[in-house]
């Protein structure tokens, strides 16, 4: 249905396009002038009257036909059965009639549900064809309005600009608006966690074990929110990937910049920056199925008891996908140093390592260490990798072979399953994921701080 | 040690690194394509086009559901994100006060950062549940994981654009006022042309994320393996695939998830090669 509408709205405009730019054309031609504006301005102004009026009715239309139906549903119910009725029960049973309507019928209903359901069929059939063709007569009331409006004087530009203006705010509007949206609802959710479990016992417990605590009521009793083992995991991870990304970044930054000819580079920075493209849910089954079993082989050779779904397998894979971060952003700021400390240094007789390891590096290391904190916020984000290959128990250890969880893991895990999000363990992934939003909000922060402080030293 | 040769070690050590980076992806690339190998062999590419369905249990492995799934889903993102990114980028560049301006980049910078699995908790739990009530139940849709996508994404399409619009010389926007165009007009004819390597390097970039994203879209697209007819349709994606099957699939279903693994790292990998030239000619004076 709503397929249809757009697609007779972007008919209807083109033709109000069409329209526009034809009777302009007509004007200038039997007034023997010349227009104020070109008659594709002509034509964007018919349009324009065209779509915007009616996508804001069929937006509004689509966010209150819902309640209209119910209420209308709901009246048309014999009265004796609605009255006494508390706010809850109405819901529920306008959810039962909804759901008989749809055609799934688990227990047989009462004959007034069949009916309501019926009538509720009908309703939003109606609405929907009445939506259909109120939008329509908007639109051609809109073509009509517009093309009347148009003369050979007419500023056309000017409005066509003024509009588009006003979308391009619309478009920073929503961008922002949406990402605030999103911050709230976080906010509001996590509220209500910690409404039913203590923030102390969120961030200093050290026992996760969101499973068992099914009733709200068990919850102080066990204790199963202690979220302390599962950021040690997350930061376990996050380090052994940083400690495989960093050297590898680093030493390909230095490498590429200050040794390899020009057809080295071009052959393998690129390839560098593929690494960051390949999709993550291919790194995550590299893990499982290559890295993990070839760690745990190695592990048992030594005698080592490796876990299946070690730390060190999934955190490895991601410093993998992470090492281009790094490359190219010290990349950046080796590039930046100014040529004449490199000549100064050499002129001092310093060899090349010499030169690298106590002029550049200690002259680029804001740039590096920024570029190191953004790699860190993405490590910590990363969702896939750790889903796949690392473990679903939160276990407090620091032993790199062991299994532990992520809080992205947590994230994932503690919504599969639930369709009702107001118990403790759907809105404990609300608490972990305001968590992560901060900690990489934060490191995003300070990392383009120091990158942006580093690039005005030596601009 | 003599100085000398400590640096032809520190050369080395580096060398190694670099070329230790570089043999990951050839490794990565070489494990996906020897696993996905047998599930061409056993029964050809033609088999994933042509099977009507994707009953691995049964030995049909069509793709073909998938592979519009993914598609679907990232050409939504782009087609929302695209306009809503390059609209920001204008404004950022063109029509906002100077205070707004730092403000603004910096916030979409930030927003770049934001973890996917966050935009995915907020789809599955704000977005799909308003779907369901206004549109169609159960809300879990191509549209539901067109739109968190679209909002992923859109930072990247933001910050590229801008990046692009920001390095046209002033004077080229100063030339096109004083011959009279109006703001919108010297966008459209002087600025966005100027830039438009820039923002397809962007546009490729979204649309690499776009396809290759897995748990935000997992969250929320509602994971049926069928042919989508409308928008409100639940549908599963190539990576969401990956992800739900690859835990228990053994033999030929197996290398079926590698062979579309593979598809997926292909098409990525082309889109940032294709990003990555478009970018370097656009540097290019």
């Amino acid at each position: 249905m709503l397929t249809t509408l757009f697609i007779c709205l972007v008919a209807v405009a083109a033709a109000g396009y069409f329209f526009g730019q034809r009777k302009a054309r007509g004007l200038a031609a039997s007034q023997n002038t010349r227009l104020h504006s070109l008659p594709g301005y002509h034509g964007a102004y018919v349009a324009f009257w065209v779509g915007l009026p009616s996508l804001v009715l069929v937006l509004f239309w689509l966010l209150f036909q819902d309640a209209v139906v119910e209420g209308l549903v709901i009246s048309a119910i014999p009265a004796e059965i609605t009255q006494g009725m508390s706010g809850n029960r109405i819901d529920l049973l306008i959810s039962e009639i909804k759901s008989v309507a749809a055609g799934r019928i688990f227990v047989e209903p009462q004959p007034y549900v069949l009916e309501a359901a019926a009538h509720y069929n009908i309703l939003n059939n109606t609405a929907e064809k009445a939506m259909l063709v109120v939008v329509l007569a908007l639109a051609i009331l809109g073509l009509g309005y517009a093309r009347r409006n148009l003369s050979v004087d007419f500023r056309a530009r000017q409005k066509v600009g003024l509009t588009m203006d006003g979308l391009m705010i619309l478009c920073s509007v929503i961008a922002i608006v949406t990402t605030l949206g999103i911050i709230a609802s976080l906010l509001f959710e996590a509220i209500r966690f910690f409404e039913k479990v203590p923030v102390g016992e969120f961030f200093f417990g050290l026992s996760w074990e969101p499973q068992i605590a099914i009733r709200a009521d068990q919850v102080a009793g066990t204790g199963a929110f202690g979220a302390v083992p599962v950021f040690t995991g997350t930061l376990l991870i996050a380090a052994i990937a940083m400690a495989v990304a960093i050297p590898i970044g680093l030493f390909s930054a230095i490498y590429l910049t200050e040794y390899a000819g020009d057809r080295f580079r071009s052959v393998i920075k690129p390839v560098l920056e593929m690494l960051a493209g390949v999709p993550t849910v291919v790194y995550g089954f590299f893990a499982v199925l290559t890295v993990a079993p070839a760690l745990r082989q190695a592990g048992a050779a030594v005698g080592l008891d490796v876990a299946p779904n070690s730390a060190l397998a999934a955190g490895a894979v991601m410093g993998i996908m992470i090492i281009p971060f790094i490359s190219s952003l010290s990349d950046d700021a080796i590039t930046a140093v100014p040529r004449a400390m490199r000549d100064g240094s050499y002129a001092m007789g310093a060899t090349k390592a010499e030169t690298i390891m106590r002029v550049l590096l200690p002259a680029a290391l804001p740039g590096i260490v920024g570029g190191i904190l953004l790699a860190v916020s993405r490590a910590i984000g990363e969702t896939m990798i750790v889903v796949m290959a690392a473990g679903l128990i939160a276990k407090l250890t620091a032993n790199p072979l062991d299994a532990v969880t992520t809080v992205t893991v947590q994230i994932v895990t503690l919504l599969i399953g639930d369709t009702e999000f107001d118990n403790p363990k759907t809105l404990a992934a609300f608490a972990l994921g305001l968590v992560l939003f901060i900690a990489t909000l934060l490191l995003n922060i300070v990392a383009l701080r120091v990158v942006q402080k580093y690039r005005e030293r030596y601009e | 040690m003599s100085r000398r040769a400590a640096d032809r070690l520190f050369r080395f050590s580096l060398r190694s690194a670099t070329l230790a980076a570089a043999l990951a992806l050839v490794f990565v690339t070489f494990f996906v394509g020897y696993e996905a190998l047998p599930a061409l062999q056993a029964a050809g590419a033609g088999a994933f086009l042509t099977d009507p369905s994707w009953h691995p249990a049964s030995g049909t492995f069509g793709l073909m559901p998938m592979v519009l799934g993914s598609l679907a889903v990232s050409l939504l993102a782009l087609v929302l994100a695209a306009p809503l990114g390059l609209g920001a980028a204008l404004f950022e560049n063109f029509y906002a006060p100077p205070v707004l301006r730092g403000l603004f980049q910096r916030a979409v910078e930030l927003l770049a950062g934001i973890p996917s699995v966050v935009y995915g908790l907020w789809g599955l739990v704000v977005l799909v549940p308003l779907i369901a009530k206004h549109l169609a139940a159960p809300g879990t849709s191509i549209l539901a994981a067109g739109l968190v996508l679209a909002i992923m994404i859109l930072p990247t399409m933001a910050l590229f654009s801008s990046a692009a619009l920001g390095a046209i010389p002033a004077e080229q926007y100063r030339a096109a006022s004083a011959l009279g165009l109006s703001k919108w007009t010297a966008l459209r004819t002087v600025l966005l042309p100027a830039a438009g390597r820039g923002i397809m390097t962007g546009l490729f970039l979204s649309f690499a994320r776009a396809l290759g994203e897995t748990m935000a879209v997992l969250m929320v697209a509602g994971n049926v393996p069928q042919l989508p007819s409308s928008l409100l349709d639940p549908v599963r994606t190539l990576t969401a695939n990956i992800a739900l099957e690859m835990a228990y699939a053994t033999g030929a279903h197996r290398h079926a998830l590698f062979f579309s693994g593979f598809l997926v790292m292909a098409v990525t990998l082309l889109l940032v090669t294709l990003a990555g030239r478009s970018e370097k000619k656009e540097a290019r004076p």
